[in-house]
Formats: structure tokens, sequence, C-alpha cells
């Protein structure tokens, strides 16, 4: 399987009611995409996000999704992903479940491996 | 008795939830309580995960420490997790038939865990101390926790295995409320036990 990486700004998503961001971001997970989300998810969207995914997994082609919320700390380049303007320091990467595997989150270092 | 006196002494209601990822040891920590305070057990444990696929009460549980009584409900839910994959089941020896039924069910059981989280009075979040790195559903937990301004202690478990690491879990989590135990084997319950006639003074 191959996965695309999405990285997603902040001005892609700010304007979707709660809901609707859930959506989408399920709507591009479910279509092999790992996203990088600029506007970071807070703790009840990721809580919303694990919801709403149990009621789209089929266990054959979609059994889910894993997403990790990193503080990106204050010398961090946002502008080297997103352009200048950058205004979030925590981002979420979402990913199907199969795409993405957690080698080492040590130190506030994360490192994944993407699966083949 | 005045019912000013009668409420004064009447022990606190709390619903007590066992938080937490799957298998990190939420029913049998539950069990050691339930068999301290009323004798009885909460669940079923079992190495297969998303043993605890329903929310498990037990109610009327008579807790006293330190002055502080309690009329706790111990509220055992199923573990939280963003995805359920059946041939994690069939590797424990079901049949896939079985497996996805076990998968349905923990599908069903994981939504109606975070939609009972409102009725939660305190939250006890269970982590595997020997279990790194730390999945994102722990700190999802304690963040809705935290903006629910519910009481929680974080317990991490399973500190009687030699590969726990209590300092990964403090430093991963340096912010709230740790205490180590070992549900199997009782460490650190007294601890918890005080903790948690603490929190339970936070409820309204």
């Amino acid at each position: 399987m191959k996965y695309r990486v999405d990285f997603i700004p902040f001005s892609e998503v700010h304007d979707l009611a709660p809901d609707e961001k859930i959506r989408y971001i399920l709507s591009k997970v479910m279509r092999n995409t790992i996203l990088v989300l600029e506007s970071g998810l807070t703790h009840s969207e990721e809580l919303n996000l694990i919801e709403k995914t149990m009621g789209k997994i089929d266990y054959d082609d979609f059994i889910g999704v894993k997403l990790f919320s990193f503080d990106a700390g204050d010398d961090f380049k946002w502008t080297k992903l997103f352009g200048k303007g950058s205004k979030n320091k925590i981002f979420t990467i979402v990913a199907p479940n199969e795409a993405v595997s957690v080698t080492k989150d040590e130190r506030g270092i994360l490192s994944i491996r993407i699966n083949d | 008795m005045s019912w000013r006196l009668w409420l004064k002494s009447k022990p606190k209601s709390i619903n007590l939830g066992f938080y937490g990822e799957v298998n990190a040891g939420k029913t049998t920590l539950a069990n050691k309580i339930g068999r301290d305070w009323a004798d009885q057990e909460v669940g079923i444990v079992s190495e297969i995960p998303h043993e605890t696929r329903n929310i498990q009460k037990l109610e009327k549980v008579n807790f006293a420490t330190r002055g502080t009584k309690l009329d706790l409900t111990l509220i055992d839910m199923p573990g939280i997790a963003s995805s359920v994959n059946p041939s994690d089941f069939i590797k424990h020896g079901l049949s896939a038939s079985e497996a996805m039924e076990r998968a349905k069910e923990a599908t069903r059981g994981i939504v109606e865990a975070i939609k009972y989280l409102e009725n939660v009075d305190v939250a006890l979040v269970i982590i595997d101390a020997t279990r790194t790195p730390f999945d994102q559903v722990n700190f999802t937990i304690l963040g809705n926790l935290e903006h629910q301004k519910k009481p929680f202690i974080l317990v991490p478990n399973k500190i009687d295995l030699p590969e726990s690491n209590v300092r990964i879990v403090r430093d991963a989590f340096e912010n709230y409320t740790v205490i180590p135990v070992s549900a199997l084997q009782g460490d650190g319950i007294e601890a918890l036990y005080d903790k948690i006639a603490e929190m339970a003074k936070r409820v309204r």
C-alpha cells in the first residue's frame, strides 16, 4: 500500500464546524492519506475523532486511525512547513492505523516509520 | 438525628470511573478495589485485548480511609483505542467469526466509554507502566478530564514487573497527580486510596 502525506494548513480547516473538521479528516485518512494538520486538534476534538472513527470501521479496508499531537516548542520553524504567518504551536498527525508505527517517542522527539 | 446531621454523616456517593487504553489493567485494579471494600469483583480479566467490551459496575462499595467515608460505584470502562483490528484477536487464538464479533463489540464499547465520561465523578486513568511510547489515547483521555474539570488520578500499573519504568511515566505526564501501583500485587494501593479520598472531597 502506498500512502500520501498531506500538510494541511490552518486556512484549510479553520472555517469548518467541529463535526465538519472531523469528517474532512476521516474522508482523507480513509483514502490512504497521512495528514499533518497545522491546526492541531484539541483533546475534545481528538475524542470526537476517535468516536467518529469507530462508526467508520469496516474491519476490512479500514480498521481505524493513529493520531499524534505534538508540541512543536518555541524554536520550531513552522514557516518551513506551512509558510509565513503560521500560528499554532501544537500540530496533529492523523494516519490510517496500518500506515505508520512509532519507533521512538523520547525527550520530545517523535520518530514515525511509514509502512509499505 | 436531624436531617442535617443525617446528611452530614451519610457517605458521599461517588462514581469512580476506570479509564485507559486497552490491557492497561483497569479491570484488575477495579477488582482489587472491589475485593478490598466489598468482597466482590467487577469483571473478568484476560490477556486477550478488549475483554471488557461493556461498561461494568459494582455498586454500594463502602469505602473508608483516614476519616473519609464514601459510597463508591466502581465503573470499569472498555479500553479506549483509535483502532480495532480483528486480526489482533485471531493472534490470541480466536476463530475468524469470534474475532469479528469481538471487534464489533469492542468498537461499540469504545463509543460507550467515551459517552459515559460526563457521568463520572472521579476518574482513575490507568497506564501500563511497561509500555512505551505512550499512546496518544492516554493524553486524549487526560486532556478531556481536565477540560471537563473532573478530578482524576493517573495510575501507572504493573510496577511489579521489572520492565516497568515509573520515571518515564512521571516525565511524560509531569503536570498530573501520579500514583503508581501494582493492581495484581497490591503495591501502592494504600496511597491510591488516600488520593481517591482526597479527590472525592473536590466533588460537589
